[in-house]
């Protein structure tokens, strides 16, 4: 496969723009918070609570999942993004219709929703399919691809049915029915986000945490049944099925946080400390989360901070800076000539700055699930939110200028 | 021929992103002319790739089970000699 090179990696400020996009998303999200206090906490349906779950849910995961799409695909898919030249337009087309979303959520406006759609809708509906193509013609692991697969088709039937709450919600089209809230949101959170995060985990793990791979068996079992989940939800909120049997939508959560705290016990070669905090804390947010889902006295506010909030972001974000380390060397070791030595990754992100970022970060995440028994705490939550994605960007930017500031010590 | 090429063989796979590509670029820094590195890493070496294509050396990727890779690399002086590496 000689001569693949350029073809098969991105350059490393290809990701880089989605991972400190995604954390600037992750500062919004706190100003946001900060600025409407209690009435983005109160409801599920206010136009403040709509625009911060849909910071959370596209600024900062989605950037993070895609730019990380961007930079794993060639070495786990075995592929690279088909069109990759599309890719930094697709960035900017993506933040944009996400900035222009927002704005028609906040003030329900007709004449904003329509670009907002066209550059959101469309920059995802070439995104999963570039993605799909990648893992098709692949040669990575199936399972993985398969995983990735289904996640990307998860985010299409997540975008269709988004365009057509929009249109709703602004008068382009009739109300929808009541239902297709909880399947956009069964598609995006459980299909779109736990299945790539899954798919993803299965080999970072091992790769960064020194974890045993997940069984191939029991990760098809898990997309087989994440699959079955999402339909058995679809199905409910669609009144074939009754509507108790949509709380089955709780197990992925409970059933993905005891198996990372499993493989994790059990690694056995145990690494990245800071990483492993991360995703521990994440974890313990998403056990809680699918633990209090199927009790009906639990306001879905609730679990929606809990997943939404703190259970996914936070892994996010400890990859997000995992990551930035790596390309960071990428880059430096690209720029610099061959015989150079260059600093290894490990030394590239400085840890103090990781811990300083997690400690701060979980303890937004507690303020944010705090806040939504004691709204009244909205307000400080969301100044402290806004902090820890600030120190978050800021030590993910520093690591990253020294691909091009760093220069080799002089001779003696 | 490839087989007039010195071996050197090295399994990568236990160690974690991106220690597998230090050590192969580490090792590719006493490569000498007449010899070439194999190398087992736990992943498709994507982000090596355009390293050795600006170092000027010549390899070949193969994949190998779970997911894992076999790179061959050489200088590109020798790549005529250069023949699919070999997992085992």
């Amino acid at each position: 496969m000689s001569g693949l090179a350029f073809a098969q990696a991105p350059p490393p400020s290809l990701p880089m723009r989605f991972l400190a996009t995604a954390l600037a998303w992750g500062g919004v999200a706190g100003l946001w918070l900060a600025w409407h206090g209690e009435a983005a906490l109160l409801s599920r349906w206010t136009p403040a609570t709509l625009v911060l779950v849909h910071v959370f849910a596209l600024g900062l995961l989605g950037n993070a999942m895609l730019g990380s799409l961007v930079q794993f695909l060639p070495v786990a898919a075995g592929s690279p993004l088909p069109c990759m030249r599309l890719v930094p337009g697709l960035h900017v087309a993506f933040n944009l219709g996400l900035a222009l979303l927002l704005a028609t959520l906040a003030m329900s406006s007709h004449a904003l929703a329509v670009p907002a759609a066209l550059l959101l809708g469309g920059s995802l509906a070439l995104f999963a399919p570039l993605a799909l193509a990648a893992v098709v013609r692949g040669n990575g692991a199936r399972v993985v691809r398969e995983g990735i697969g289904l996640a990307a088709l998860a985010l299409l039937a997540t975008a269709l049915l988004g365009l057509l709450l929009l249109a709703a919600r602004t008068g382009w089209r009739a109300p929808a029915a009541p239902g297709v809230v909880d399947m956009h949101a069964a598609f995006g959170v459980i299909g779109w986000a736990m299945g790539l995060l899954a798919a993803v985990g299965g080999v970072t793990l091992p790769m960064l945490q020194g974890t045993r791979a997940p069984p191939a068996a029991a990760s098809r079992a898990w997309q087989i049944a994440l699959l079955l989940t999402v339909s058995i939800v679809v199905a409910a909120r669609a009144g074939v099925l009754a509507a108790e049997a949509a709380r089955i939508a709780a197990w992925p959560f409970v059933v993905f946080a005891m198996a990372v705290f499993v493989l994790q016990a059990r690694a056995p070669h145990r690494r990245n400390a800071k990483l492993r905090a991360f995703w521990q804390a994440g974890c313990a947010a998403l056990l809680l989360a699918g633990m209090l889902a199927p009790w009906p006295a639990i306001p879905v506010m609730l679990t929606g901070a809990l997943i939404l909030g703190v259970g996914l972001p936070l892994p996010v974000v400890g990859m997000a800076m995992e990551i930035t380390g790596f390309l960071t060397w990428i880059a430096l070791r690209q720029r610099v000539p061959r015989g150079v030595r260059v600093p290894g990754v490990g030394s590239l992100f400085d840890e103090t700055r990781k811990r300083r970022a997690f400690v701060i970060q979980a303890i937004a995440g507690a303020l944010l699930v705090a806040a939504v028994a004691m709204p009244a705490l909205a307000r400080i939550t969301g100044l402290v939110v806004t902090l820890a994605y600030a120190v978050s960007l800021h030590a993910l930017l520093r690591c990253w200028r020294l691909s091009m500031t760093w220069q080799a010590p002089g001779p003696g | 021929m490839a087989h007039g090429l010195t071996l050197l063989r090295m399994d990568l796979r236990h160690l974690a992103a991106p220690e597998p590509m230090e050590r192969i670029l580490d090792c590719l820094r006493g490569l000498q002319r007449g010899e070439r590195l194999v190398a087992m890493t736990p992943l498709f070496p994507a982000p090596l790739l355009p390293i050795l294509d600006q170092w000027g050396f010549a390899y070949r990727v193969r994949d190998a089970e779970a997911g894992s890779a076999c790179i061959a690399i050489c200088h590109v002086a020798d790549r005529h000699a250069l023949e699919p590496p070999q997992a085992a």
